[in-house]
């Protein structure tokens, strides 16, 4: 056969130099040494080291000669067919079979420039700058990627609520909820999966107005100065206080600093904030309680004062005379059936709902000792409670009825009222009249008894001004009225914890705790030993205490 | 002895650093707002805006390093701020989240942010330790002067081998380009674990001696073949050889050969050692910069979501 052997001499910018020879042998040797058809200098070449040879149509066949083999198309060989277009790498030389002209039935391209070249080879293998790794393309890539999926989707899934049908497949676009900075608050999320129900324009907080669109004439805010008592409010937006993404409950707002914005401003002195001002924590600042007193004045009034616990002198009149040291008497109290113990319970019950004690009442929590029996010849009959006049004229009556039914054992008595009589005789008038002066008589000496030092006197306070005036009674119910208190919380500790009542021998003792009292076991939020305690345990925010949210404001207060 | 950038006018950036980490965290601890510490509190705003200015401060290292004319700062300054800026970060921006963390693009933000500044910690430490390193391995040479010799040698040993017979020129050309110098991406990270064989262990001691005082336990070569041949086999075998053949020119060839695949063994140990150090001390910002860049997405995104949503 005819090889033609192009052997490249020179890369140039112009092209390739070729040296060009040609060869007419039946098989053709290859290898480093002398006797060799193809020379090859490089040293990684054997001596003898393969051989090709025709084969049928336009295919050889190649064979290593020794164990070193032959790379073929980059693969290694011992033997291989070959063709036009394959490349051959013996040691370090690349051969390439080129397509065979009208003459030549192989042509062979000899390149040896890799050897030289194998030294600038290496160092693309010792840098890692030119392994081909690249920070460029990751960085587009991971910032592009962010860009689109983070923002640009996103924004136009927002802005074109329908979608084009082609994008219809796709279920679930990238959208705004990669953007929710936390979760919604209870009642809201319900519509939180819209965004724009609260977020109307792009760009622009949050305003009333969308509060407003369900929230609408809402009591109790800003815009209801009856109940907020101040007016310095008005201005101010929703979302001052109101923080969503805050979790379930997070647009309740609890914190101190809500109220203690403007209550330790020092901005807002005392004539703005009264008592309530530079208020800064519970354990320090906070002011002693202040209770309401309600007494009977001298004019005939009601009058209802609010007293801090440490003003000095401070008393309490309710118009009874009840010393509780004597009530819960360790030793026991006289009761109808011999001594018993009483206990705060006795008298004290809570109500439905465990905040504040039932109303005491005569009947149920005092009669029962107290009977109200007045004369030892009929311990049975007891007065009527309430009514001075109908007491008065009840006496008239009994005693009345006793002198005209005779038999009265007073020696004092006239002789007619001591006499017994039979059933059914009758008195003339004249005797009528000396029973009845005798039964007026003996009923204005028990009526000074019952108000001057028995029955009556015992538990009221009562005055003798042409007339006898019981002091009217006012039991206190609500003694402060500003704290959201409830006694069903604190079940775990005694009523002698806060209440002194086993050592008060006076009615008037004011047996209310003190805040330090509760400073025992409550401290400021930051408190560790203690129980932390916020603002709004005790208060509500300048609300009224039966105001609901979405209860339409009272438009009668306006 | 020159100045470290760490060091960089007396610790000027670290002290910088120190000093906006104590009061972002005084602040952090005074402030109380309504709804809890948050990103959109005045301070949150505060912090966040600063957090925000540094990446992109720090971000602008990457285009100041390659402005060789510009006089804003020295080159060093600006890498001691980027480092200790940087390394601030981690406060001033977990700070800004309030602890509030979701999935979201405000916590993907923050994620890419310690994820870009973990890289970054691993550039210093390889930047303060493999320098001193790479001056050990080269021993006044470099790389390129290395692969020259390497090639040198190995032209030197397939001649000399190639001198003794065909069999040993061709076990020398397999040992060769069984070598393996460098590589890709990975090959280059873990270079050094490329000296295996068979014979790894008496090749250590091997290499632990004198090339003169060489003694082995010479093993028989039949277990060898071509295909498994690698540096330190190929020495094995050689001195097998040397104690079968005869004295007088072969011994002198193969006691040349031996010194040249010698040499050339421990110049290739040094150079994938080389290649090794300079490959880790550049691998952490093919993660650093496109994760810089992923963060400056994010930031965007967040910056953008945070008003858009006001």
């Amino acid at each position: 056969m005819l090889i033609l052997i192009k052997k490249l001499i020179k890369k140039t910018a112009a092209g390739n130099v070729y040296q060009d020879s040609e060869l007419q042998t039946p098989s053709l040797t290859i290898g480093r040494g002398t006797d060799q058809q193809v020379f090859l200098s490089d040293l990684h070449v054997s001596l003898e080291h393969a051989v090709i040879k025709p084969m049928s149509g336009r295919k050889f066949s190649i064979q290593a000669a020794g164990s070193q083999g032959i790379r073929v198309n980059g693969r290694l060989k011992q033997k291989a067919v070959i063709d036009a277009g394959d490349t051959l790498t013996i040691g370090r030389v690349n051969i390439k079979l080129l397509e065979p002209d009208s003459i030549h039935q192989l042509v062979l391209l000899i390149d040896e420039s890799q050897v030289a070249e194998e030294s600038a080879k290496i160092s693309a293998i010792i840098s890692l700058r030119r392994t081909g790794a690249t920070k460029r393309i990751w960085s587009w890539m991971l910032f592009s990627t962010i860009i689109v999926m983070g923002l640009a989707l996103p924004v136009w899934n927002m802005l074109q609520p329908q979608k084009p049908d082609v994008l219809a497949f796709i279920e679930k676009l990238p959208n705004d909820d990669f953007w929710l900075s936390g979760q919604l608050s209870r009642a809201h999320s319900f519509f939180g999966r819209d965004c724009n129900a609260c977020h109307k324009r792009p760009f622009e907080q949050v305003n009333n107005a969308a509060c407003a669109n369900c929230h609408d004439d809402l009591p109790n805010h800003a815009n209801d100065p009856h109940a907020l008592q101040v007016s310095g409010l008005d201005d101010f937006d929703c979302t001052y206080c109101h923080r969503e993404h805050n979790g379930f409950e997070g647009i309740i707002a609890t914190a101190p600093s809500l109220c203690t914005d403007c209550h330790a401003s020092p901005h807002l002195g005392d004539d703005m904030l009264g008592r309530a001002a530079n208020l800064r924590n519970f354990d320090i600042d906070h002011p002693e309680f202040r209770i309401v007193l309600t007494r009977f004045d001298d004019s005939g009034g009601w009058t209802e004062s609010r007293l801090p616990l440490d003003d000095q002198g401070i008393s309490e009149h309710s118009g009874l005379v009840f010393p509780h040291e004597l009530h819960l008497d360790p030793a026991g109290i006289d009761g109808p059936e011999g001594s018993e113990l009483l206990e705060c319970t006795n008298c004290h019950v809570s109500d439905q709902a465990e905040v504040g004690m039932r109303e005491i009442s005569m009947n149920r929590h005092c009669a029962r000792c107290h009977r109200l029996d007045f004369e030892p010849a009929e311990p049975a009959r007891r007065l009527p409670h309430g009514d001075v006049e109908e007491v008065t004229r009840f006496l008239i009556d009994f005693y009345a009825r006793r002198a005209l039914e005779g038999g009265i054992e007073d020696s004092n008595a006239p002789r007619l009222v001591q006499q017994r009589r039979r059933p059914g005789l009758r008195l003339s008038r004249a005797q009528q009249q000396v029973a009845l002066d005798w039964a007026r008589q003996r009923a204005s000496q028990v009526t000074s008894e019952i108000f001057e030092y028995r029955v009556c006197y015992t538990c009221h306070e009562i005055t003798n001004q042409d007339g006898w005036i019981i002091t009217p009674v006012h039991i206190n119910d609500t003694w402060m009225p500003a704290a959201d208190f409830t006694h069903g919380d604190h079940n775990d500790v005694s009523c002698e914890t806060c209440h002194a009542a086993p050592e008060s021998s006076e009615s008037t003792d004011i047996l209310m705790p003190g805040i330090a009292v509760c400073r025992d076991c409550h401290g400021d939020q930051a408190s560790m030993d203690i129980i932390p305690t916020r603002c709004i345990d005790c208060h509500g925010f300048h609300i009224a205490r039966d105001t609901m949210m979405m209860k339409p404001a009272d438009k009668s207060l306006e | 002895m020159q100045e470290s950038f760490l060091a960089h006018k007396q610790y000027r950036y670290l002290n910088l650093g120190l000093l906006t980490i104590f009061a972002s965290i005084v602040a952090y601890a005074w402030h109380d707002p309504v709804d809890g510490p948050n990103g959109g509190t005045w301070l949150g705003y505060t912090l966040g805006g600063y957090a925000a200015f540094l990446i992109l401060l720090l971000m602008w290292f990457g285009i100041r390093k390659r402005q060789f004319s510009s006089s804003l700062g020295t080159l060093r300054g600006w890498l001691s701020a980027h480092v200790y800026l940087g390394l601030s970060l981690i406060i001033i921006g977990t700070l800004h989240t309030g602890f509030q963390f979701g999935w979201n693009v405000h916590t993907l933000a923050y994620a890419l942010m310690l994820l870009v500044i973990a890289s970054g910690i691993y550039g210093i430490v390889v930047y303060a330790r493999n320098p001193t390193l790479l001056t050990i391995v080269r021993a006044n040479t470099s790389p390129e002067f290395m692969c020259r010799q390497i090639a040198e040698l190995e032209e030197q040993a397939l001649e000399v081998a190639a001198a003794i017979d065909d069999n040993m020129r061709q076990m020398v050309s397999d040992s060769i380009k069984n070598t393996r110098i460098g590589g890709g991406f990975w090959q280059q990270l873990f270079a050094d674990r490329q000296q295996s064989s068979h014979l790894e262990k008496s090749a250590e001691t091997y290499l632990s001696k004198q090339e003169d005082e060489f003694s082995l336990d010479l093993s028989p070569t039949d277990s060898l073949r071509p295909g498994q041949l690698d540096l330190d086999s190929t020495a094995v075998y050689m001195a097998g050889q040397m104690s079968k053949t005869e004295p007088g020119k072969q011994v002198l060839n193969m006691r040349q050969l031996m010194d040249f695949i010698g040499q050339r063994r421990s110049l290739v140990r040094r150079l994938n050692k080389d290649v090794q150090l300079r490959a880790r001390m550049q691998v952490w910002l093919f993660f650093h910069v496109p994760l810089s860049f992923g963060l400056l997405a994010a930031l965007i995104t967040h910056v953008i979501a945070v008003f858009f949503y006001w």
